[in-house]
């Protein structure tokens, strides 16, 4: 009864969860941790504490490599219609090491998620185009991260880390002779220069073993939100080969600037309770600063110089980028594991897992259909590990999971008349597929 | 030098399999627009942006019914001579031919229609069909007939004409029913408002020419409004009119041009665009709007004059 009361003093108090913001923390990181909602921050025993929280990492007792991959099929709809939002699927690997140092215990960690798909995708649309915006790009990219964790006397421990992405800028630059009439006489030079920056957020840490049977634990991970910044550019005569230009020194330049993949900073706190020998409870709170969320749409800058031709080309009004006024949401996550069987040769596991995410997105009531709701998801999960896989491999584990997100029915009131978009509802379900392969030396 | 900063779309990928980026099916809108005059294509049999057109005779105010799985039914004015009546074409989508031969539904043989029916409108009531349409010259006026379904010969109202006027429009919510027209001289679009369809309440003036404004696409004349209705996530109505204005170009013509203004119940009228045109039909303008509101997307019909006849042309948002 104590260890119940005492648990449900820190439940109340914990603050925690799982970050969000590239495809790991949109559905999480492997098949144990969706299986337990995702509440991992304390509760993760396995390498992909490199992704919910590095510090986890010292506590580990072997060499870890775990292989996995995942599967979502999101549903996601307007006025009970299908925006046909793409699946994701993707491998995800992740490496732990552990180690003494001067003994001190030490643990270095790797993950990378590896996308089916598109290994980046950056698409910017108008600001009036309805879209989920959480769903559009951000689980459609590459990731890595690498961590270093210490482990301080026999309860805490201490991680840290960076993680990788990406950022697209370059130009097309084509020099030469524009064809006019016929294009096919055209006489131009193409050169690229385009360059994939490399994006690097912190993150952060910390487990404290408060009693043998618990233990709370906080992680931070940095916000970025990277910029696209694509550039064409021609320039040379209007014209045939065999007369004079039409047009001398014409020039074309187009720029597009946009902001994508925004992740935001997220504050966890967590803990994990053995309240008996085979039952393991995790819960999460974290804190999402969603509030940081800039208005994603593309900004296109052109200049023309084509001389008389200048009156016949419609160069677009500049436009207004309208605030998206997101808000930091916080993300309660609740998990549970049960040692269904366990013998000399295997353990069975089993788990549950549920989670409420609330939109960080207004109603859509103005120019910006930025749209999200309120996610519910809902959790399972079994694993087999077995103790004597062969000399090398021993012992292995097999992990699986399926989650299923409820997005319920939300209607968004346009304030204007002349909305060309007009009233509609958001709804949707996303399910998720997990499989894990975890080998330990 | 020109330079400028707009909102864009932009989507590009690198990835073993390079899918195609998805998340934009069905895409709610209201059918305001702006819509784009539908591009020539030569691997179609259709003469884009036209989708009806006959040798001599001109063509004018589409009315249409239908929708783009089912196919198009295209009521219109068609003049010859001094004849004007209204005829009734199927077309199965509108990068087709028409799929049969162009037939008349409505002549005048009234002694108010002074030889003339045309600006049909065309509204679907179960199996039945109300027609709305204008007679007259001199004096004209609105009348209406009945069809008790496909195929079915309209039947005259013998209470025709209801009312002065030109260009009806019949829109229903529930038991409610809503004309639109607009005066005889084109000054002014009116709106009377029924419980049932026969007796109409008092003329609301809903818009009128912008006379005072050089630059408005309607300055010299309002006609052929289209009113569609429908109701909100909150229960009220909203009330969403094209309609074409005339003015005159540079080289003193006149020339027509489609807008747009809306309002919800109760609340004023906002124009669209700021005022512009929400079609950009080049030099020859476009007039005679006849909307149809798809799940995703919106098909304008209009018509347009093109060697000296109407021609019905088609234009689509997004």
């Amino acid at each position: 009864m104590r260890r119940v009361t005492a648990l449900a003093a820190v439940a109340l108090l914990a603050l925690s969860g799982r970050a969000h913001g590239n495809p790991l923390t949109m559905y999480g990181s492997g098949a144990r941790g969706v299986g337990m909602g995702g509440a991992q921050t304390a509760a993760s025993r396995d390498s992909s504490a490199n992704f919910y929280n590095p510090a986890l990492l010292a506590r580990l007792p072997h060499l870890e490599i775990d292989v996995g991959y995942r599967l979502t099929l999101p549903d996601l709809r307007l006025n009970d219609h299908s925006l046909g939002v793409d699946s994701t699927r993707g491998t995800r690997m992740s490496l732990a090491m552990p180690g003494q140092l001067g003994g001190v215990h030490l643990a270095t960690g790797l993950s990378v998620y590896l996308p089916d798909q598109q290994l980046t995708r950056i698409r910017s649309l108008s600001q009036e185009q309805p879209r989920f915006a959480l769903y559009d790009n951000r689980a459609q990219r590459i990731f890595l991260g690498v961590n270093l964790a210490v482990a301080i006397g026999d309860k805490l421990s201490l991680g840290a880390g960076l993680g990788y992405l990406t950022a697209t800028s370059g130009s097309v630059t084509l020099l030469g002779r524009v064809g006019f009439p016929d294009a096919a006489d055209s006489d131009l030079r193409l050169s690229m220069d385009v360059d994939v920056k490399r994006l690097v957020y912190p993150s952060l840490g910390i487990a404290y073993q408060l009693r043998p049977w618990l233990r709370v634990a906080g992680a931070f991970r940095g916000g970025l939100q990277p910029i696209t910044d694509l550039s064409v550019d021609i320039q040379g005569d209007i014209g045939s080969a065999q007369r004079d230009p039409i047009v001398e020194d014409a020039a074309v330049h187009l720029r597009t600037v946009s902001l994508s993949h925004f992740q935001p900073a997220e504050f966890c706190l967590g803990l994990e309770a053995r309240i008996s020998s085979r039952l393991t409870l995790a819960s999460d709170l974290a804190l999402h600063r969603w509030s940081k969320f800039r208005n994603p749409a593309a900004l296109l800058e052109s200049e023309l110089e084509l001389g008389e031709f200048n009156e016949f080309l419609k160069v677009p009004e500049p436009l207004l980028l309208a605030a998206t006024s997101y808000h930091d949401i916080l993300i309660p996550r609740m998990g549970l594991e049960w040692l269904a069987h366990s013998s000399a040769r295997r353990d069975v596991h089993t788990r549950v897992g549920y989670s409420y995410e609330p939109s960080p997105a207004p109603e859509q009531i103005g120019v910006t259909n930025f749209v999200d709701n309120d996610k519910h998801t809902a959790s399972l999960g079994a694993g087999l590990t077995m103790r004597e896989f062969g000399p090398f491999l021993s012992p292995l584990s097999l992990d699986a999971s399926v989650a299923l997100a409820l997005l319920p029915s939300r209607s968004h009131h346009k304030l204007s008349p002349i909305d060309p978009i007009g009233d509609y509802r958001s709804s949707g379900s996303i399910w998720q597929f997990f499989m894990t392969s975890r080998f330990r030396f | 030098m020109y330079v400028a900063l707009a909102s864009a779309s932009t989507a590009c990928g690198l990835g073993l399999f390079a899918d195609e980026g998805g998340g934009a099916d069905n895409l709610p809108l209201r059918g305001a627009g702006p819509y784009r005059v539908q591009a020539p294509d030569f691997d179609t049999p259709a003469d884009e942006p036209y989708v009806v057109a006959q040798p001599i005779v001109s063509l004018l105010d589409p009315a249409v019914l239908g929708d783009e799985i089912q196919g198009y039914e295209i009521f219109y004015t068609r003049i010859e001579d001094q004849s004007s009546e209204i005829w009734q074409v199927e077309l199965p989508s509108i990068d087709q031919l028409p799929s049969s031969a162009p037939q008349p539904v409505l002549a005048a043989d009234a002694d108010w229609e002074q030889g003339v029916v045309a600006s049909p409108s065309l509204f679907v009531d179960g199996e039945a069909r109300l027609l709305y349409y204008r007679g007259g010259v001199d004096q004209r006026a609105i009348g209406r007939a009945r069809s008790e379904g496909p195929g079915q010969p309209f039947v005259k109202d013998p209470g025709n004409p209801l009312f002065a006027g030109d260009d009806p429009f019949l829109a229903k919510s529930g038991e409610r029913s809503f004309l639109v027209y607009c005066d005889p001289e084109h000054r002014r679009i009116y709106l009377r408002e029924s419980e049932g369809d026969d007796e109409f309440g008092e003329a609301q003036e809903i818009l009128a020419r912008r006379t005072g404004s050089e630059l408005a696409f309607d300055r010299l004349a309002v006609s052929a409004p289209a009113l569609l209705i429908t109701p909100t996530l909150e229960g009220s109505l909203h009330f969403g009119l094209f309609y074409a204005g005339t003015t005159r170009n540079q080289a003193d013509e006149a020339v027509e041009a489609i807008g747009y203004v809306a309002r919800f119940e109760g609340e004023s009228w906002q124009r669209f665009l700021k005022g512009t045109a929400i079609v950009d039909a080049g030099p020859a303008g476009a007039g005679g709007p006849a909307p149809v509101i798809g799940v995703s997307s919106a098909t304008l019909f209009f018509h347009q004059p093109r060697q000296g006849r109407g021609r019905i042309a088609v234009a689509l948002a997004p």
